[in-house]
């Protein structure tokens, strides 16, 4: 039984969709994990995770929102159970040719670390991928009363860090 | 520029670019594979293992009788029960109580044999049930997932240490842990079943070499009011407060020829039998003739180290019977209060008394009941902390 359905799949049009949406996802992957690597495990799962509803979900072409959907919803499962909102800062991920001040990419990335992880989702989902209350809701499966109790205390933990001094420093 | 714009840039400007991975198409359709296989697998064990247990618990509810007394009827002499709360189930005779590795994520991967933190994994095949007072290390030690690992459900212990066991231990749903889930995985061979019976989780780890003992104890369980080594599921040794047996006072020395030594978890939502053992014989009077010649009153207690409203998370009932083989109707009953910082002493329907090394020691002697911290006149007596 195992493993037949596999070839009665759309292959190459989720392919397709893999290979054109694959680095935004992983973008806004990476900004939850702070991880290369994490980040493409995060990624796989959450495709591997909605493959099965291709057929179904991408006739509409929401198959996106629903990969992002599955993404963070995974990511906040995910990481309560496996690293209980633990995770090291002090050695960040490696890159060449930061496109920001080293400095700064440190900053937000340790300050992005110590948000509990619904807090780092609701800013992520609002702040990077632009999504409003209401679709960061429907995204997170959860209020809208919730998103903004969690973003506002994202935005005054963050206010706390050097992150949002920045500007104002330099 | 408000905070929320500046944000935005901030986190535009810092993200880096994805690095190309062309195979990513590939390894999510792998995944999803995998997780029908698995998905379809679990399906049907579960199946099994529900009509496994069924069969016992229709037994039990019938009309209103008992469970088979585990001391009537042939019993086979490779296996023995084991109890905790209300469910029992046949566990290998040979194989000892013993506790899991305390970090078993912190062994070092490369040379889990050898490292410090390995001392503590059983080292044969072994039984545990819960441990309602040991101490946890508030400290975690990540290390990344390789290619072949074994499922999360399996824990984070090194493929090189597992020894095969049984476990029963508490149901936490709630706590949302991959390595708590009920199902059936397979490693190299290996088998693990967990399976939950209302507030009990029952876990088994079968090595190769005998593949079918998950069955073999998922279809032993039954439920009981009273253990095979005499304790209840449920004492009012367990409340929050101090309680007083009623009946008859501890008996003379002569009149007993078995105690049943039963711990009970006192924690709030979670109380309840844990560990329980039998003490038989010449040490079962000995420890009787220790518990009447201790001074009256309670103590040793330490009340300068108290915490208000608090009294202890665990304690001991100790089941006094006149047939080693009784499990029922004891002589007469005493609780032992020994983990806080007062109430501390065994306590009888006549009155308390004082704990002593020849009355405390011998309950923590072995597993599945050992003191793992106390105050330091406790340990004293009753120590050495964590025995195994």
């Amino acid at each position: 039984v195992s493993g037949v359905v596999v070839t009665e799949q759309p292959v190459a049009s989720f392919d397709e969709f893999v290979a054109s949406r694959g680095a935004a996802l992983w973008r806004s992957a990476w900004l939850l994990t702070g991880d290369n690597q994490l980040a493409e495990d995060l990624v796989q799962t959450a495709l591997g995770k909605s493959w099965s509803a291709w057929d179904r979900v991408s006739a509409n072409g929401s198959f996106e929102a629903y990969v992002r959907r599955v993404m963070y919803t995974t990511y906040v499962a995910w990481w309560r159970r496996r690293w209980n909102g633990e995770r090291p800062t002090a050695d960040l991920p490696e890159r060449p040719d930061p496109p920001a001040p080293q400095e700064l990419r440190h900053d937000l990335v340790r300050a992005l670390a110590t948000l509990p992880k619904g807090q780092r989702a609701a800013v992520v989902l609002r702040y990077f991928e632009d999504l409003s209350e209401r679709q960061t809701a429907e995204v997170l499966g959860c209020s809208i009363g919730t998103v903004k109790s969690q973003t506002a205390r994202a935005l005054a933990a963050l206010r706390a860090s050097s992150v949002l001094r920045f500007e104002e420093e330099s | 520029m408000s905070d929320e714009k500046h944000l935005r840039d901030l986190l535009s400007e810092v993200v880096p670019e994805a690095p190309p991975n062309p195979s990513r198409a590939a390894a999510a359709r792998a995944y999803a594979a995998a997780r029908r296989r698995r998905r379809i697998a679990i399906g049907a064990t579960t199946a099994a293992v529900v009509t496994a247990l069924a069969l016992p618990f229709a037994l039990a509810d019938r009309g209103g009788e008992q469970a088979e007394s585990p001391t009537t009827g042939p019993e086979d002499p490779a296996w023995r029960w084991v109890s905790y709360r209300d469910v029992e189930v046949k566990a290998p005779a040979a194989w000892n109580f013993d506790y899991e590795a305390l970090r078993p994520d912190c062994i070092d991967r490369r040379t889990p044999r050898h490292d410090p933190w390995a001392k503590d994994v059983p080292r044969a095949p072994y039984v545990m049930v819960g441990v309602p007072n040991r101490p946890v290390l508030l400290i975690g030690c990540l290390h990344d997932p390789a290619p072949g690992d074994p499922d999360p459900a399996f824990g984070d212990l090194p493929f090189t240490l597992w020894q095969p066991f049984v476990k029963l231990d508490e149901a936490r749903p709630d706590l949302g842990y991959p390595d708590r889930n009920d199902g059936q995985w397979q490693y190299r061979d290996w088998r693990l079943t967990r399976a939950t019976i209302d507030q009990v989780q029952i876990t088994v780890l079968a090595s190769p070499e005998d593949p079918s003992l998950g069955g073999s104890v998922l279809d032993s369980v039954r439920r009981v009011e009273t253990t095979s080594l005499g304790c209840e599921p449920g004492s009012p040794v367990q409340a929050q407060r101090f309680a007083k047996p009623s009946g008859s006072p501890v008996p003379a020395a002569d009149q007993v020829a078995s105690v049943a030594v039963c711990e009970y978890s006192r924690r709030q939502g979670h109380a309840g039998l844990e560990g329980s053992r039998r003490i038989s014989g010449e040490a079962a009077r000995d420890l009787v003739k220790a518990i009447n010649a201790a001074p009256a009153g309670g103590g040793p207690d330490d009340p300068d180290n108290c915490v208000d409203d608090r009294y202890g998370d665990s304690a001991i009932a100790l089941r006094f019977f006149a047939n080693p083989e009784q499990t029922s109707t004891p002589l007469a009953e005493a609780y032992v209060y020994y983990d806080w910082c007062f109430g501390n002493g065994i306590i009888d329907a006549h009155g308390k008394r004082h704990l002593t090394k020849a009355n405390c020691a011998p309950l923590f002697a072995a597993p599945p009941i050992s003191l793992w911290s106390g105050q330091r006149r406790i340990v004293a007596f009753c120590g050495p902390l964590g025995a195994r």
